[in-house]
């Protein structure tokens, strides 16, 4: 090791800085340099630890300041102060490629675990603890804005409606938790032919829909289904997930500018069209439960399932969209199958 | 009777006169053409003694920063980063691993961690910047940030009215904590091993950042935006300093004017586009028409409006003898901005730490002081000698909000 090294001294009252040699005596650091003559116990000089290539500082207990690029120098003093410290620690990790990677490793795997185990689990958590007031206030808001932005007033004549509600009624009923939910009907040139559960209890069905289906068997398994998204408070939880999502990406890539943080959080999109399988294959299972009790063919749901998926393949272009590519419609067949083989 | 120059601190314009007609020192002195004022230093009379036989004594450690001793030549001094995206890589991949397994709770560390960084690797004409912040008092600055938004969020389900008082309650702290966390900022920072340091001129933050902010729903917003803006830049540029020696803040509301001036032409471009598509041409073509102005006010209020002011400010900023300049050109960072978002996008935020030390190179190398000499005769604030409680209690306050 060697006993001494070049520094740049700056006394901290002046920003003038002074070439200086700063030598180990025994238990003392001596600074000494033109016009500058200092002595100091070592246990009492801040040593910088390691960080990137950077020059680091001896601090001393006046206030002054000798910088230095000696690392080895730097080093043996650390040790003798009785060793590096965690920012010593820390650095090493920070330089290693291989701990790099196996930091990258396991940051990723946690992410990935978190987001797909962990954000599902927390969200269902929250959602049934979310009190009721707020619930309905994000179910009447988002009833609201899909109102204004992409659905008219239903043109199913009364009794027909009364008819359907009838239906949904029967599904309600005997469950005091469900009394306030309710059935709307509504026309919609953009949606088309669907069916969506709302947090709070509303299920919207178009009148597309209601006419795609050939019987109120049909029909049956579609609000069954619904009602199963609405059990299992889907849309809501589907609402916590993804928000938790861009908020961790978010956060984890945050130290950057907004527009790139912002970018980041976009990779979420696939992660959410696995969520909503998932959710689609529990609301199926109910509709498939529902049925089987009821004694209606569980082919009846599967039929208009097939029907639902060719009418949404008719009326488009040619090209994919973009929910296709990321997994969310190709499962539609096999949403099919799974429901014949729960006959 | 011996001459003396007498040299402008903020644009070394300089001009001799005669000893005796030197004003007695502290006198404030106008500069015939920048107009900045400043006072005259205690020692400037002898220390001028450029028109003098007898050769001046080395002054520099002893003359203030402002005080201009044998005027050495001009020259530029720049901002160099000697970091690099591999280097920060690793970094920030331990920063972000243990942010994670210690549920947040390491974030000061990394975030002291990651400053020192990018500090330490920013050289100005070769000496790097330090950052000294204790994580402790950033830790407990969030804890307080936290504690105020679960009030406001537990508060807003309970009774709306009470949200609204635990608003308007931040509102109106809101400049004191701008003045707050620019004190611990700058407080920490050191060059040269020499503090910089915040002057806290309470009355002049609240009328900058609140009673102006006040007006502007009152009057027609754009009109007073920029001279909000202005005073708002000058009451930060003003009240800095490093070491003992202030910045001075050399641009008029004229000049915030002037950057706003494109929007004069843009807005009505803008409403004009959306109209004619709309009207004349409705269904898609109004779509694309109004896409047009949406995708520049975009661009405007996020690139242009922000790099304008950014070079406005460092430019018309001087400290001590030197002037600094900031010359980032909207081309280059829109470039900057757009490949970064890619970038980090497509490797899904693995190119984060890339795309950050390519940002702050381009903006530190877009920076330079010029003036004489360098920053090697700036005085050591004497506030820092003064005990540490106050300073004690600036950091438990002093929470950064990353203005």
């Amino acid at each position: 090791m060697t006993n001494s090294c070049t520094a740049i001294w700056y006394d901290g009252r002046t920003s003038r800085g002074a070439e200086v040699t700063v030598c180990l005596d025994g238990e003392f650091l001596a600074v000494c340099g033109s016009g500058v003559g200092q002595r100091y116990s070592l246990a009492e000089v801040r040593i910088d630890a390691r960080l990137g290539r950077m020059r680091r500082n001896l601090r001393f207990p006046d206030g002054a300041n000798a910088e230095t690029a000696d690392d080895p120098f730097l080093d043996g003093l650390l040790l003798r102060q009785g060793g590096e410290g965690i920012s010593g620690r820390v650095h090493r990790w920070e330089v290693s490629p291989g701990r790099i990677a196996a930091a990258l490793v396991a940051t990723l795997l946690i992410v990935f675990c978190f987001v797909r185990y962990g954000v599902p689990l927390l969200a269902e958590k929250a959602a049934f603890a979310l009190p009721a007031a707020s619930e309905e206030l994000i179910g009447r808001h988002t009833l609201q804005i899909l109102d204004r932005v992409s659905m008219q007033p239903s043109a199913l004549p009364e009794p027909r409606q009364r008819e359907l509600t009838r239906l949904f009624r029967s599904m309600t009923a005997g469950h005091p938790e469900r009394r306030a939910w309710r059935l709307e009907f509504r026309a919609s040139k953009a949606i088309g032919a669907n069916a969506f559960a709302l947090p709070s209890g509303i299920v919207v069905i178009t009148d597309a829909m209601v006419a795609l289906a050939q019987n109120d068997d049909e029909i049956a398994g579609v609000l069954a289904h619904e009602v199963g998204h609405l059990v299992r408070r889907h849309s809501l939880r589907h609402l916590l997930q993804n928000s938790i999502t861009v908020l961790l990406v978010a956060s984890l890539t945050g130290d950057i500018a907004s527009v790139s943080s912002l970018a980041a959080t976009m990779p979420t999109v696939l992660i959410d069209a696995k969520y909503s399988r998932d959710f689609e294959r529990e609301a199926d299972a109910a509709a498939v439960n529902y049925l089987k009790q009821k004694g209606i063919p569980v082919r009846r749901y599967a039929e208009i399932l097939a029907r639902l998926d060719a009418e949404h393949y008719k009326d488009r272009d040619a090209a994919p969209r973009l929910g296709e590519l990321l997994g969310n419609h190709p499962v539609m067949l096999e949403r099919v199958k799974t429901v014949l083989a729960g006959q | 009777m011996p001459r003396v120059t007498l040299v402008c601190p903020a644009c070394n314009f300089s001009k001799e006169m005669d000893a005796g007609a030197f004003p007695p020192p502290g006198t404030k002195v106008t500069c015939p053409v920048c107009k900045s004022v400043f006072p005259l230093q205690e020692e400037a009379p002898a220390g001028f003694g450029e028109g003098d036989s007898a050769p001046s004594p080395p002054q520099r450690e002893s003359a203030g920063p402002a005080g201009p001793a044998a005027r050495p030549a001009p020259r530029t001094l720049t901002f160099r980063f000697t970091g690099n995206a591999k280097e920060y890589f690793g970094i920030w991949i331990v920063n972000t691993l243990l942010r994670i397994v210690t549920l947040g709770l390491y974030s000061p560390w990394a975030k002291v961690r990651r400053r020192r960084y990018f500090y330490g690797n920013t050289l100005l004409d070769g000496a790097p910047f330090d950052y000294l912040a204790d994580p402790w008092a950033i830790l407990r600055g969030w804890l307080v940030a936290g504690l105020f938004f679960g009030l406001y969020s537990l508060t807003s389900r309970i009774n709306p009215l009470v949200a609204l008082g635990v608003m308007l309650f931040f509102f109106c702290v809101f400049p004191w904590v701008v003045v707050r966390s620019r004190l611990f900022n700058l407080r920490n920072s050191t060059h040269r091993n020499i503090r910089f340091g915040f002057n806290p001129d309470y009355s002049e933050a609240y009328r900058v950042f609140l009673w102006w902010q006040l007006l502007l729903p009152f009057t027609l917003g754009i009109i007073i935006v920029p001279y909000v803006l202005y005073r708002q830049r000058r009451f930060l540029v003003e009240s800095s300093r490093y070491g003992t020696t202030p910045f001075r803040f050399h641009a008029s509301a004229g000049d915030f004017y002037r950057i706003f001036l494109p929007l004069l032409v843009l807005v009505p471009l803008g409403i004009g586009a959306i109209v004619w598509g709309g009207f004349l041409h409705g269904g898609k073509a109004a779509l694309a028409a109004s896409g047009l102005p949406i995708a520049l006010a975009y661009l405007i209020t996020a690139v242009y409006i922000p790099t304008a002011l950014t070079n406005l400010t460092w430019s018309s900023t001087s400290l001590g003898g030197h002037r600094f300049s900031c010359t980032l050109r909207l081309r280059s960072l829109i470039w900057i901005y757009l490949s970064n978002a890619v970038a980090v996008l497509g490797t899904l935020g693995m190119l984060a730490p890339w795309a950050a030390v390519r940002l702050l190179r381009y903006r530190l190398e877009h920076i330079s002081a010029s003036g004489a000499g360098g920053f090697d005769a700036i005085l050591a604030s004497q506030d820092q000698q003064v005990g540490a409680a106050p300073e004690e209690l600036g950091d438990m306050l002093g929470f950064d909000l990353g203005l």
